[in-house]
């Protein structure tokens, strides 16, 4: 590797995402290896496959066994130390979205878009839910 | 599409520490909550984030007036020009999906909708500038948190559809011009040093390219546990100025024990340059960042490095034909188109008075 460096070519410096979490992974929990994500579908294996989650809500689907890897891929970090969105404190972004999301889904029907109007009716659900509520 | 004297980036300019920075970028990545990640979601659900996106900016009081460039309608050419000026990855410019890319006028600031994250914002500036870097992206990010919920978790914080982004989402990289370590042989030490800093390096142009012309992209690989204040900071203040410091060293190191042979190459660098008649791509930027060098070095007057930064984007292969539009595209008319380029840009170029003496 070294000899490639001098001679300016292609530098593995850095691992693929993929290949960083595999070499660094102890096995997951039994609990996690079988769970899948049931607002979008992802699977533990696709995420050990991938290195990428399916959405928001595979973080606590996957709990201990990707908070582990988390630590592992940023050097020991165990929980965000920065600043919180400025909607966390004033809800109206989520209403904003909320809102607009009803509208949508008010045309998507007038439209008779229903694909459109069933994709809109999951997220309005998934906001209900809050992934993200204390 | 775009004039290249419209970038603030790439219309020549020299930004501080141009010697060895050539340019800053600040990444922040965004997901809008109760949705799917790109790489889940549908059709359906990717074109609604641009338009919510696109929605939320245009009902905004400092809308940032971005140019929208939907990826599915742009030529391959003109999605080459975007990946050839760093505003959009190459994986972002040839993947499937909806996606599209708003640039803002200057191109300094790029708003990204379904790249490997809903919302990566990109703020891009010449030379060493991280806190003005910083503080465009951070702008927007708040131009864009008035209308739109991101999704966050409490213990995790902003979320991301790789774990390596979670907390902050910020990623600042500089991109640095280090060959006097390379010509030192001191890549192996910076390479175990940015590992022990926790820090990636890159050739040039990001993930799995080739350190053309001796140029590498460095960046945090820690977004979670500090602040984003607190991992700039330590970029700009700490990390850089070493890093500069030991490529200015080796500088001098070279200069005062080769000075004959760094001349001479400076003159065999222009002499090529001003007689080419057919050049590649690879070699034009490996022969300019040899320009950079001796630019840097004082041995080359007649040219500044804010031209040679111009060049670095001008030479790639969707800029020539875009420039020239009437000229044949097969490969030799642009290693030809390329090499009359350099001669024009190089016209002036000399090997300083001075420095002959040795």
């Amino acid at each position: 590797m070294e000899h490639a460096i001098e001679k300016g070519h292609s530098i593995p410096l850095t691992q693929p995402i993929a290949a960083l979490f595999a070499s660094t992974m102890k096995r997951p929990a039994a609990s996690a290896t079988n769970a899948f994500c049931d607002v979008c579908g992802s699977t533990w294996a696709h995420f050990r496959k991938s290195g990428r989650l399916g959405c928001p809500s595979c973080y606590d689907t996957f709990g201990d066994a990707l908070a582990a890897q988390i630590i592992l891929a940023q050097r020991g970090s165990v929980a965000h130390g920065g600043e919180a969105p400025r909607q966390s404190s004033c809800p109206e972004g989520h209403q904003l979205l909320r809102s607009q999301l009803l509208r949508e889904l008010d045309a998507a029907v007038g439209a008779e878009q229903y694909e459109r109007a069933a994709s809109i009716r999951d997220r309005l659900r998934t906001l209900t839910g809050g992934i993200d509520a204390p | 599409m775009m004039q290249i004297v419209g970038s603030k980036v790439w219309a020549g300019e020299d930004g501080p520490e141009s010697d060895v920075v050539f340019t800053t970028r600040v990444r922040l990545a965004r997901n809008l909550r109760g949705f799917a990640f790109v790489n889940r979601a549908n059709a359906v659900q990717s074109s609604e984030i641009i338009r919510i996106v696109q929605g939320a900016l245009a009902h905004s009081a400092n809308d940032p007036r971005m140019q929208w460039f939907d990826m599915a309608t742009l030529s391959p050419r003109e999605r080459m020009l975007l990946v050839e000026r760093s505003l959009v990855s190459h994986q972002f410019a040839h993947a499937d999906g909806p996606r599209s890319a708003g640039v803002s006028t200057d191109e300094a600031l790029a708003l990204l909708v379904n790249e490997e994250d809903h919302l990566r914002i990109q703020a891009l500036r010449p030379g060493l500038q991280v806190k003005e870097a910083f503080a465009a992206a951070t702008a927007l990010d708040e131009v864009l948190a008035e209308r739109l919920e991101f999704a966050f978790h409490p213990r995790w914080g902003f979320l991301t559809a790789c774990p390596t982004n979670v907390g902050t989402g910020l990623r600042v990289s500089a991109m640095l011009h280090l060959p006097a370590l390379a010509l030192e042989r001191q890549l192996p030490r910076l390479q175990a040093g940015v590992k022990e800093l926790n820090l990636i390096i890159r050739g040039f142009q990001g993930e799995g390219s080739t350190p053309e012309g001796g140029l590498f992209q460095i960046s945090n690989q820690v977004t979670l546990g500090l602040s984003a204040a607190e991992i700039t900071d330590t970029f700009a203040n700490t990390i850089l100025p070493e890093i500069l410091a030991w490529e200015r060293a080796a500088r001098h190191h070279y200069l005062s024990t080769q000075r004959a042979q760094a001349v001479d190459r400076a003159a065999r660098e222009i002499g090529v340059l001003q007689s080419a008649t057919l050049m590649g791509r690879d070699e034009a930027l490996k022969r300019l960042g040899r320009i950079r060098h001796a630019i840097g070095l004082g041995l080359i007057e007649g040219m500044a490095l804010g031209e040679v930064n111009r060049l670095v984007v001008a030479v790639q292969s969707a800029h020539l034909a875009w420039a020239r539009p009437a000229a044949a595209t097969d490969q030799e008319s642009e290693r030809s188109e390329r090499a009359s380029l350099l001669r024009d840009a190089l016209a002036k170029a000399t090997v300083t008075q001075s420095s002959s003496r040795s």
